[in-house]
């Protein structure tokens, strides 16, 4: 494997944006501290840091795609080693344990917590009725999610094969599809929190289950400006047959996240386990 | 070896002004720099704070510091020393010399390095700021109750945001230095292969990976319950603080490993070199890195046996500790069979590695005693467990990254540190810390408790003398810089491989090797460490090319 592979990477470039967002992200945990001490300054701080960060991010991303189109006029090997696709599976590892800790919160709690025992039968009796939090919005939403995953696939496919028009519009369903679940996701905290007064603060379910589908909401967002970016792009002629690693590892990216909504429906909504 | 293969590489200069260069740089190169003394700089913060706790403790009813600022400098000592030191260090020396190593010309994202880079710089300064606005008062693990309890307390917000951007830096790092080494190897340079460094590097890395986003997870809990009204671990609403324990000592177990797993692969390094005699037990070397990795992920409630969780989850977890024991044996025993009937010379490096190995096996062994349920119930938060995480802390990681030092020294800087000081380093800290932890342990067998401020009069010799050990410690570290200040200032070069180390960083680079590493890519065509072996038989290709 090591053996016929050329040694690739782009020597002694200095870029200012690791450090630029570094100091931003920075900025904006003090401006955290300023709010949590009801300091007005704290507001301020977090959309300066807020700006700079986006600013630092987006140029960061042109100068990576600026040196691949010019390196790519060049390139013998369409896809040199791809270290991407290597980085996003290690990066989705890593996730799985990101979500593994809160699904072992949610697990630990739902076996040690007496009150949530209680609680649990509270919420399904609301004014005499059962209250269910496995409905319209989450089917809908998981329908979204699994034929997005589908459709992203495909999309691949068509650049694979130079099909660009098909690939563009696959992409477009894809992020509508992902947009869609998101606003399905807003919607269903507000029925859940304003309709059945169900909040994170009710019970320690109500915090499991907002952290979880926060954070995977969170993930889906991510998902969609990503893939939005990458259809842009495509009009730019930044994606071709032969530079497609930067769709590959979103896809990636973004199976994975249809596989953590699976999995939540499975143990939190539907509670098969 | 031969060298093939010339790589295309287009050094640029770079168009920011001159004072950027360490700002900006990508090249993993500097960025290990910057780490590596950034983190000296912070070793002697939290030298400082052990400082304060060992005066406090000098007499049994001193009255140095009051209470809360005692509670501040054992959370700022423990956090500092772990996050800001051995680790960002560790960090450094991988990114050093890990490529060089594997024949890479940098890291595989060298832009991401230098993104963790800043965000490791931007949590400690976060760290730092407690110095300012109050210091944490929960210790470094923040046990829930005592975490959640004061929702006022800045120092324990500040603490939380700044582990966590530490804890994305260190995900960004592992994930670079792992994809790294499984693409960027020089061409023959297989993974049994490759020195034993990179094999502690690769292992970190994945634990890094996997170890990171529990710490994430937790704080992020933590923060929740903290300010929003969540539940998690505050036992009036149905929380559990057990469960905080869990969580936290899941990743704060593999964290331990994280500080230990680089000092195996610089002792690695260093003992066949300064032996000229090829490792004993390479491959088994290698698989008991991995196994021990793997291990450290099924251990972590060995630090809760006292805790009341289930009493039935004790004894599989008091098992599994004591199995990890094995694989580490080997590896000791692997570093002394190195040795035997080796030449042996004793320069400062290697003196460390000694250290080293001395001061870990004591560590490990009072490890396998506390692994025990039955005796870690009894000295469960006593100066017993103190006692042995320094062994293992200092004697072990830190000895390590002094040995470090003194051995990349000249290929960071191509000078040599003066060998004379570098005796009298080890000699002070050896004696230093050993008279420092080593009345721990009986202290803590005679049931003095871990972060008390004031202790029975019973106890008072014992103290006395780990506060001497400490400053003793303390000031021998001066002689280190010292030796790196007179080193830079007298500028005499050494030769580019001074110890007739045979791996690729020393025999295919310059030293200060040049920004991209190698003039061309080597071939690797034989294993590492073959010391006192006669030189491979020359192909036919190479006897035709020197006639």
């Amino acid at each position: 494997m090591a053996d016929s592979k050329p040694n690739y990477t782009r020597i002694g470039h200095a870029n200012p944006w690791p450090f630029t967002a570094s100091v931003a992200l920075m900025t904006g945990v003090f401006g955290l501290l300023f709010i949590e001490n009801k300091n007005p300054v704290g507001w301020m701080l977090i959309v300066i840091a807020a700006g700079v960060f986006l600013i630092a991010v987006f140029s960061w991303l042109t100068t990576m795609i600026r040196e691949d189109v010019a390196e790519a006029s060049e390139r013998t090997v369409p896809e040199f080693p791809a270290i991407g696709k290597w980085m996003v599976s290690f990066l989705v590892v890593s996730e799985v344990f990101l979500f593994g800790a809160l699904f072992a919160t949610y697990f630990y709690l739902r076996n040690h917590d007496q009150i949530y025992t209680q609680s649990l039968l509270h919420f399904y009796q609301v004014d005499g009725s059962v209250f269910e939090i496995w409905g319209l919005v989450p089917l809908l939403n998981t329908i979204f999610l699994v034929s997005s995953s589908v459709t992203v696939h495909f999309a691949e496919e068509a650049l694979r094969h130079s099909k660009t028009k098909v690939f563009q519009v696959l992409m477009t369903i894809t992020v509508v599809l992902g947009a869609l679940f998101v606003g399905g996701q807003v919607f269903e905290y507000w029925n859940f929190s304003v309709n059945e007064h169900f909040t994170p603060q009710t019970s320690t379910f109500g915090g499991s289950f907002y952290t979880l589908t926060t954070l995977h909401g969170a993930h889906v967002l991510a998902g969609v400006i990503v893939l939005t970016s990458l259809l842009v792009g495509s009009f730019f002629r930044a994606l071709s047959a032969k530079r497609h690693i930067a769709l590959t590892v979103a896809s990636i990216y973004w199976h994975f996240v249809d596989v953590v909504w699976i999995v939540l429906v499975a143990v939190i909504y539907l509670r098969l386990i | 070896m031969s060298d093939t293969h010339t790589a295309p590489h287009d050094h640029a200069p770079s168009p920011y002004p001159a004072w950027t260069e360490w700002l900006f740089t990508t090249d993993a190169k500097k960025i290990g720099l910057v780490y590596m003394f950034m983190a000296f700089v912070y070793f002697f913060v939290g030298g400082i704070c052990a400082g304060g706790i060992r005066i406090q403790l000098a007499t049994p009813t001193m009255n140095f510091v009051d209470g809360v600022t005692y509670n501040g400098l054992v959370s700022m000592h423990g956090t500092v020393m772990i996050f800001l030191w051995v680790m960002p260090f560790f960090a450094g020396i991988i990114n050093f010399v890990m490529p060089l190593q594997i024949g890479a010309r940098d890291m595989a994202f060298p832009r991401l390095n230098a993104m963790g880079l800043w965000l490791f710089n931007a949590g400690a300064l976060v760290l730092m700021a407690t110095f300012l606005l109050g210091m944490p008062q929960a210790g470094w693990t923040s046990y829930a109750p005592l975490s959640i309890i004061d929702k006022k307390e800045i120092g324990m917000d500040l603490w939380i945001l700044g582990i966590q951007l530490l804890g994305i830096s260190s995900i960004m790092t592992g994930l670079n230095f792992v994809v790294t080494i499984f693409k960027l190897r020089a061409p023959g340079l297989t993974m049994f292969r490759l020195p034993l460094f990179v094999w502690a590097s690769l292992v970190v890395g994945w634990l890094m990976i996997l170890a990171m986003p529990a710490i994430a997870v937790t704080l992020t809990e933590v923060m929740l319950e903290r300010h929003f009204g969540f539940t998690f671990f505050g036992p009036a609403h149905g929380g559990d603080p057990i469960l905080y324990q869990h969580l936290f000592w899941f990743f704060g177990h593999p964290e331990v490993y994280i500080l230990i797993m680089p000092a195996f692969g610089i002792v690695s390094e260093i003992i066949p070199v300064f032996s000229r005699k090829p490792i004993f037990g390479y491959k088994l070397m290698a698989w008991s890195l991995i196994l021990i990795a793997f291990l450290s992920f099924l251990i972590w409630a060995h630090h809760m046996f006292a805790s009341g969780m289930d009493p039935r989850l004790t004894l599989p977890f008091m098992i599994l500790t004591m199995i990890i024991g094995v694989p580490t044996g080997v590896k000791i025993f692997n570093w002394l069979a190195t040795m035997w009937r080796g030449k042996l010379y004793l320069d400062t490096p290697m003196i460390f590695a000694l250290g080293f190995l001395v001061t870990f096996i004591v560590g490990g062994f009072s490890g396998v005693i506390v692994a025990s349920v039955p005796i870690d119930l009894h000295i469960t938060n006593t100066y017993f467990v103190v006692g042995h995480m320094h062994y293992v802390m200092f004697g072990g990681s830190v000895m390590a990254i002094f040995a470090a030092i003194y051995f990349w020294f000249p290929k960071m800087t191509g000078y040599r540190l003066n060998e004379k000081l570098g005796i009298w380093h080890f000699v002070f800290t050896f004696i230093g810390s050993n008279l420092t932890f080593l009345p721990m342990h009986w202290l803590g067998m005679l049931g003095m408790q871990r972060r008390i401020m004031t202790y029975n009069a019973m106890y008072a010799n014992d103290n006395l003398m780990a506060t001497i050990g400490g400053f003793i410690m303390g000031l021998a570290q001066l002689i280190l810089v010292w030796n790196w200040w007179i080193t830079m200032k007298k500028k005499e070069r050494c030769a580019d491989n001074p110890w007739r180390s045979k791996s690729l960083e020393w025999t295919h680079a310059s030293s200060p090797p040049r920004p991209d590493n190698f003039e061309q890519i080597p071939t690797v065509t034989s294993d590492p460490y073959d010391y006192g072996l006669p030189p491979p038989p020359k192909t036919a290709k190479e006897t035709k090319a020197h006639g």
